[in-house]
């Protein structure tokens, strides 16, 4: 069909996946978006500029640590290495891409800044480098996310934001992106929206990943300084996709490494397994896999992480899937909080419960042949999922 | 030209303002958002948003999503909503679905024109359906003779308004604030504005909504359009109603003063 090339070729587009589905109030504001995001690449300025907050604010390069401790729990024929995003400063890889889009929202004046967050993290992140810039950040959270990370609640509370419950739908991610949707429709020409992870409509996918990329470029000269190849595996969680983007697209020219998203499998309750299940649909802008009901309407989705725990899915990331250079992989919630015990105890990290559903993975998939070396995205550290630990993982 | 903007035009030219009223198909309940339509038709508003809710609807603020919700819970779907619209026709109403993408994508574009046209729908509005996206669906809906009404905002630049104004077909689906549906009233400088630069690009007929809170904004709109739009003021009164039955007889009487307000001649003296 002649309009499917036009729509591949058109800027924002992952094949099918990707464009602007947004009503007509924030078109404009995308466009100016869009050039202010390519200005900002084109300017060595900027780059410097992100660069200093990268090394002395958030503490970059993170190390790529090997776990060897769980390799041989694992029985693992391949090394297994950890990129420690979990270090990174407010504690996950978010505040790669908050960094970037604050200095953005700077560059073109704005100086209301909205963000929505799941776990927090990203809520966390945008909150703290506001506060370093002096900006109002006001924060869109599920209210049953705030319950479920009550440390994050306080944490942006501390650094000066407003967080604002969501409180239509499940409470969660899903809700709070939709709040701050709304918010940036009656406040565009003020407000600059840091959405957290590579959904949204075009040039969101595009500019979170970008500023994302960073822990893929790293990764793949650490590997290749530790061990002098490239890895077999590159393993990431995903729930809208940017920690998993950031690390593969350091290897996406890379044909002999496989890269491996893990999903929330879930319980009994369900799941959110949108690259695995999910059919085309439109959500928050975007064209991606989504998870939906027969007559369109966006399906319940449940994880025992609050990151995970979103219908959608980044635009690139599906288009990955469609052109099989990823495997959609899945772990359920016990999964997820078995790995999430066995790190703790085997190599001295306490992950994010989204983190854990990487690690839950490694358990079938050095079983498989031809795993020779293996990189885990490790996104985020834990200490926000402590209050919500099931007995059984607490002893 | 498609019927819809002929019976707009003809209106215009009898010196008519139109109200629009948008209700949620299924809300409070399948059969008493129908006679509410029908009611509205007896009335004598000839066009009727049928809104079809949706799950995540961005473009909506709280009284709109709540309804929606109601009308999910209770099993409204597109599907369900094409119905409405058949009956609708039968009352002799013109029906346009307000419709968010996803259910249209999910039916298929072809099938949903097909099913649409079927039911006599006038025509189809897209709030999270960019123009720069909307060509699949605008063909698909040509095909059966029924327009895609496009959305301009306060903050459409002059580039883009030449761009969508131009080929607009049915009519002209004005946004009057830069915000979600029923959260705040326009002013009547900003409608004023808006509807003048929209004027240099296009004489298709344009109705303003968003934020047409009661009979004084209805009014002001009127001044400078040929249709108003009143969705979320509706909505609130059966929202906020004891009973649906009460529910109903508030909405209605609203519509009467909408309709009042719009007969009232001292509304065409042009500032």
């Amino acid at each position: 069909m002649p309009g499917d090339t036009t729509l591949t070729r058109r800027p924002g587009r992952f094949g099918r996946h990707g464009g602007q589905y947004v009503p007509e109030t924030l078109m404009p504001a995308l466009a100016e978006l869009a050039r202010a995001h390519t200005e900002a690449l084109a300017d060595p300025g900027f780059a410097a500029d992100l660069d200093v907050l990268l090394r002395d604010f958030a503490g970059r390069p993170t190390p790529l640590d090997r776990a060897r401790r769980l390799e041989a729990a694992l029985d693992s024929p391949a090394p297994i290495y950890l990129k420690r995003e979990d270090l990174l400063h407010t504690g996950a890889h978010k505040l790669n891409n908050t960094i970037g889009q604050v200095l953005l929202a700077r560059r073109m004046g704005k100086r209301r800044i909205i963000a929505e967050t799941g776990a927090g993290q990203h809520g966390v992140a945008t909150a703290a480098v506001c506060a370093r810039f002096g900006l109002e950040c006001i924060v869109y959270m599920g209210e049953t996310d705030m319950q479920r990370q009550r440390p994050n609640v306080q944490r942006m509370h501390l650094f000066g934001a407003e967080v604002r419950p969501a409180r239509t739908g499940r409470r969660t991610l899903q809700d709070a992106t939709s709040e701050a949707i709304r918010d940036w429709v009656a406040n565009v020409e003020t407000t600059y929206y840091v959405i957290g992870s590579a959904v949204g409509p075009h040039p969101y996918p595009e500019l979170v990943a970008g500023f994302q990329t960073v822990i893929g470029g790293e990764a793949r000269a650490q590997i290749l300084d530790a061990e002098g190849r490239l890895p077999s595996h590159a393993v990431a969680c995903v729930g809208g996709g940017s920690n998993a983007l950031g690390l593969f697209r350091g290897f996406l020219d890379d044909p002999e490494v496989a890269l491996v998203g893990v999903e929330a499998g879930g319980s009994a309750d369900g799941h959110a397994r949108t690259l695995g299940l999910g059919d085309p649909g439109v959500l928050h802008g975007a064209m991606s896999l989504l998870l939906q009901d027969e007559d369109g309407q966006v399906a319940p989705v449940h994880s025992v992480s609050a990151g995970l725990d979103y219908p959608g899915v980044g635009p690139q990331l599906a288009h990955l899937v469609d052109t099989f250079r990823l495997v959609a992989a899945a772990a359920t919630d016990a999964e997820a909080l078995a790995a999430f015990a066995d790190l703790c105890r085997l190599e001295g990290i306490l992950p994010a419960l989204e983190t854990a559903h990487a690690i839950a993975h490694l358990r079938a998939l050095v079983r498989e042949p031809d795993v020779r070396l293996v990189v885990v995205n490790c996104s985020g550290r834990g200490d926000k999922d402590l209050d919500h630990l099931p007995e059984e993982v607490t002893p | 030209m498609t019927g819809l903007e002929r019976a707009l035009r003809m209106r215009r030219d009898r010196g008519e303002v139109g109200l629009v009223p948008y209700l949620t198909a299924g809300f409070p309940d399948e059969p008493t958002s129908l006679a509410l339509m029908q009611a509205c038709v007896a009335r004598g508003c000839e066009v009727i948003e049928v809104g079809v809710p949706f799950s995540d609807p961005v473009a909506d603020g709280p009284v709109i999503q709540r309804a929606g919700q109601r009308a999910l819970e209770q099993g409204m779907t597109l599907r369900r909503a094409l119905h409405l619209v058949r009956e609708v026709v039968a009352a002799g109403g013109r029906p346009v679905i307000m419709t968010y993408l996803n259910p249209v994508l999910r039916l298929g574009f072809a099938e949903f024109a097909t099913a649409a046209r079927a039911a006599g729908c006038a025509g189809v509005i897209v709030p999270d359906l960019s123009h720069e996206e909307s060509g699949d669906l605008r063909r698909a809906l040509a095909g059966e003779g029924l327009p895609l009404v496009d959305l301009v905002a306060p903050t459409t630049t002059p580039e883009r308004l030449g761009r969508i104004a131009g080929p607009a077909a049915g009519f002209l689906y004005l946004v009057a604030v830069a915000g979600v549906t029923g959260t705040r009233s326009a002013t009547f400088a900003d409608l004023a504005a808006l509807a003048a630069r929209v004027r240099e690009h296009t004489d298709v007929p344009l109705n303003i909504g968003f934020g047409i809170d009661g009979p004084d904004r209805a009014r002001e709109a009127a001044r400078v359009a040929d249709g108003v739009i009143v969705g979320s003021a509706l909505l609130r009164r059966l929202l906020e109603a004891p009973t649906t039955a009460t529910g109903v007889e508030a909405t209605l009487a609203l519509i009467d003063e909408l309709l009042a307000a719009l007969m009232d001649p001292a509304r065409r003296t042009h500032s």
